[in-house]
């Protein structure tokens, strides 16, 4: 857990450095996007990258903040991309109108959900749910096909534009992705550091103790993953355009795991490690192509195991430390391996000889 | 102000609590006494809505509150620690306090993403409060220390002051003095007077700790095996002969 996500405003000299921090971020995340723009396989990578990002924001709100594990993420970005397609194609919207309504159907369908299964409680009943829910909204857009092309997915979906200007060209989409990612980070950051975020935490850290000072936590639990799902629904928006073609298939749960996954790698906890897991995992992926699809999975495979085993708060907890803290933290994890187990004394240090 | 009516609550075929009655008036400090398992912690926790008792009822202001989920029970009034303590950890002190105090705020989400007037007003109100309950059980040298690194002693004191920010009527303390030394504990009375006196509340706590609950309360409640064995001022319990056979044993 980052310390910057719980610090409050007005804090003199230490708001100045974490201000100071963000504006790095801001610039790796605009190097990033400056990288891709000037190559249109790598703007296609980016704009995945910020879809992808988009949705583990929201992943990040409802599993790493307040720890419901959410294992169907990927069912609301799809509902947010069919919601975008069909009324572009079916009804001949404009790009921009779709946004909202896109949004607001991933986050009704969400609290919809989330009412039922969060009134639960101590239980991994939210991962149960949405992991099935992935596959039901499968197996409806399949069989909904007057509306949803059924198996044949949805092609030509057209490319947004403003007056005359089209961004059909991949480096002009990315820049729009690119701006869309900033802002959903903008507001999740903000959420996530008002009463909102403290609420969501506190379930995290201790429901009983956060039901003892009045939070109703049924009711943030719910807020939280009716944000989770919006911000799926926003990144499905852009998923729809990243290809112009989308198939049901590609909203199953296995891609659902792949997004926690990226959270997890990242960082959970914040919603910085969230962003960072999602652009580096997908770039990652894409560089890993040619291995073909069975090296890659196990490449990935070992990737993950090897973050949960050295770096279990993500790789966000490698940015900002000194290179002699990092060395301490992986002897710290190394000996949660071997130390336990052997149980050898520590070696003297060799100072004294 | 407090009224336990014939409270009773079965866990399985366990009767945790059996025809459990207790008022606790107004700026009063009581205490809850008993041996091990007789039943103090679960009537804490009956009041505070964490347990659905069986049969019976609790009144708080003459309005009934058992059956109400915890949170509504805090809105209420009232306000409580843990026996073990349940902090959250990895929350600075600070924050732990003030996302107790954010449950008075009534900004939306909108405030928050534009940072509005209230917003910013609520959020300065906020710390302010939390900062001031720190400083009122002594922990303003530790506002940025995370709560799983403060000591156990100041750990206590930290679930105090959380629970005072949300401006409770009736404070319940589950063993405030629970693992500490003389020089601790004294420091917890202190804070103890301290609320009811300045703060104005009405204190009930649960404790052990003897020398601390007869120097400190002013009424007494006796349990042992889920029911009042006595009730009255420390004098009286300390002479009662049912309360000394139940934690001393009988003559033979």
């Amino acid at each position: 857990m980052s310390n910057k996500s719980l610090s409050l405003n007005g804090g003199g000299i230490m708001d100045k450095m974490t201000k100071h921090k963000d504006l790095i971020k801001v610039i790796i995340f605009l190097a990033f996007i400056a990288f891709c723009y000037f190559d249109s396989y790598f703007s296609i990578v980016g704009i995945r990258s910020c879809v992808n990002a988009m949705a583990v924001i929201g992943l990040v709100l409802i599993s790493g903040y307040t720890r419901q594990i959410h294992l169907g993420q990927m069912a609301f970005v799809g509902l947010g991309a069919y919601t975008s397609a069909i009324l572009m194609t079916k009804l001949g919207w404009n790009f921009w109108l779709t946004i909202p309504c896109a949004i607001i159907v991933a986050g009704l369908i969400g609290a919809l959900l989330g009412i039922p299964t969060l009134r639960l409680r101590d239980g991994p009943y939210l991962a149960l749910v949405t992991q099935i829910f992935g596959e039901v909204i499968y197996v409806l857009i399949i069989n909904l096909e007057p509306l949803t092309g059924g198996t044949f997915g949805i092609n030509g979906i057209p490319a947004p534009s403003v007056g005359s200007v089209s961004f059909a060209n991949p480096s002009l989409l990315l820049l729009v992705t690119a701006a869309f990612t900033m802002l959903a980070f903008f507001v999740a950051n903000k959420i996530a550091k008002s009463k909102y975020g403290r609420f969501f935490i506190s379930i995290r850290e201790s429901e009983a103790a956060a039901q003892s000072v009045g939070v109703n936590t049924m009711k943030y639990k719910i807020i939280a993953f009716t944000l989770s799902s919006a911000f799926a629904g926003l990144a499905g928006v852009f998923y729809a355009q990243c290809f112009g073609v989308i198939n049901a298939t590609e909203f199953r749960w296995s891609f659902s795991l792949e997004l926690l996954s990226m959270a997890i790698i990242g960082g959970i906890a914040s919603l910085e490690g969230g962003v960072l897991g999602a652009i580096t995992l997908t770039v990652a992926l894409e560089m890993l192509r040619p291995l073909g699809s069975a090296a890659r999975m196990i490449a990935y495979g070992v990737l993950v195991i090897l973050v949960l085993a050295f770096l279990p708060d993500g790789i966000i907890s490698l940015i900002g430390k000194r290179w002699s803290e990092i060395k301490l933290m992986f002897s710290d994890r190394i000996k949660v391996f071997t130390d336990d187990r052997k149980k050898k004394r520590p070696k003297k240090a060799k100072v004294d000889a | 102000m407090l009224e336990v009516n014939n409270v009773g609550i079965v866990f399985g075929g366990l009767v945790a609590l059996d025809q459990v009655n207790m008022k606790v008036k107004k700026g009063e400090i009581h205490g809850l006494i008993g041996p091990n398992g007789s039943g103090k912690t679960t009537l804490i926790n009956v009041i505070t809505g964490f347990y659905v008792p069986t049969s019976g009822e609790v009144k708080f202001n003459g309005n009934v509150i058992s059956g109400k989920s915890p949170h509504l029970i805090s809105h209420a009034g009232l306000g409580r620690t843990f026996q073990n303590i349940n902090l959250f950890p990895e929350m600075s002190a600070l924050e732990n306090v003030v996302t107790a105090r954010c449950v008075h705020t009534n900004y939306n989400m909108l405030d928050a993403v534009f940072k509005t007037k209230p917003f910013k007003e609520q959020e300065a109100e906020a710390r302010d409060k939390a900062i001031s309950q720190l400083e009122f059980v002594g922990l303003q040298d530790d506002l940025n220390t995370k709560a799983k690194n403060l000591p156990y002693g100041k750990r206590r004191l930290l679930e105090i002051a959380r629970l005072l920010a949300t401006d409770p009527q009736l404070v319940l303390l589950d063993e405030p003095v629970a693992g500490m030394n003389e020089q601790e504990s004294d420091e917890v009375a202190r804070i103890v007077h301290k609320m009811r006196d300045v703060g104005g509340r009405t204190i009930l706590l649960i404790e052990h700790h003897m020398k601390f609950v007869m120097n400190l309360c002013e009424q007494l409640t006796v349990l042992n095996s889920g029911c009042v064995i006595a009730e009255g001022v420390p004098e009286e319990i300390q002479n009662n002969q049912e309360v000394i056979a139940c934690y001393l044993g009988k003559r033979r």
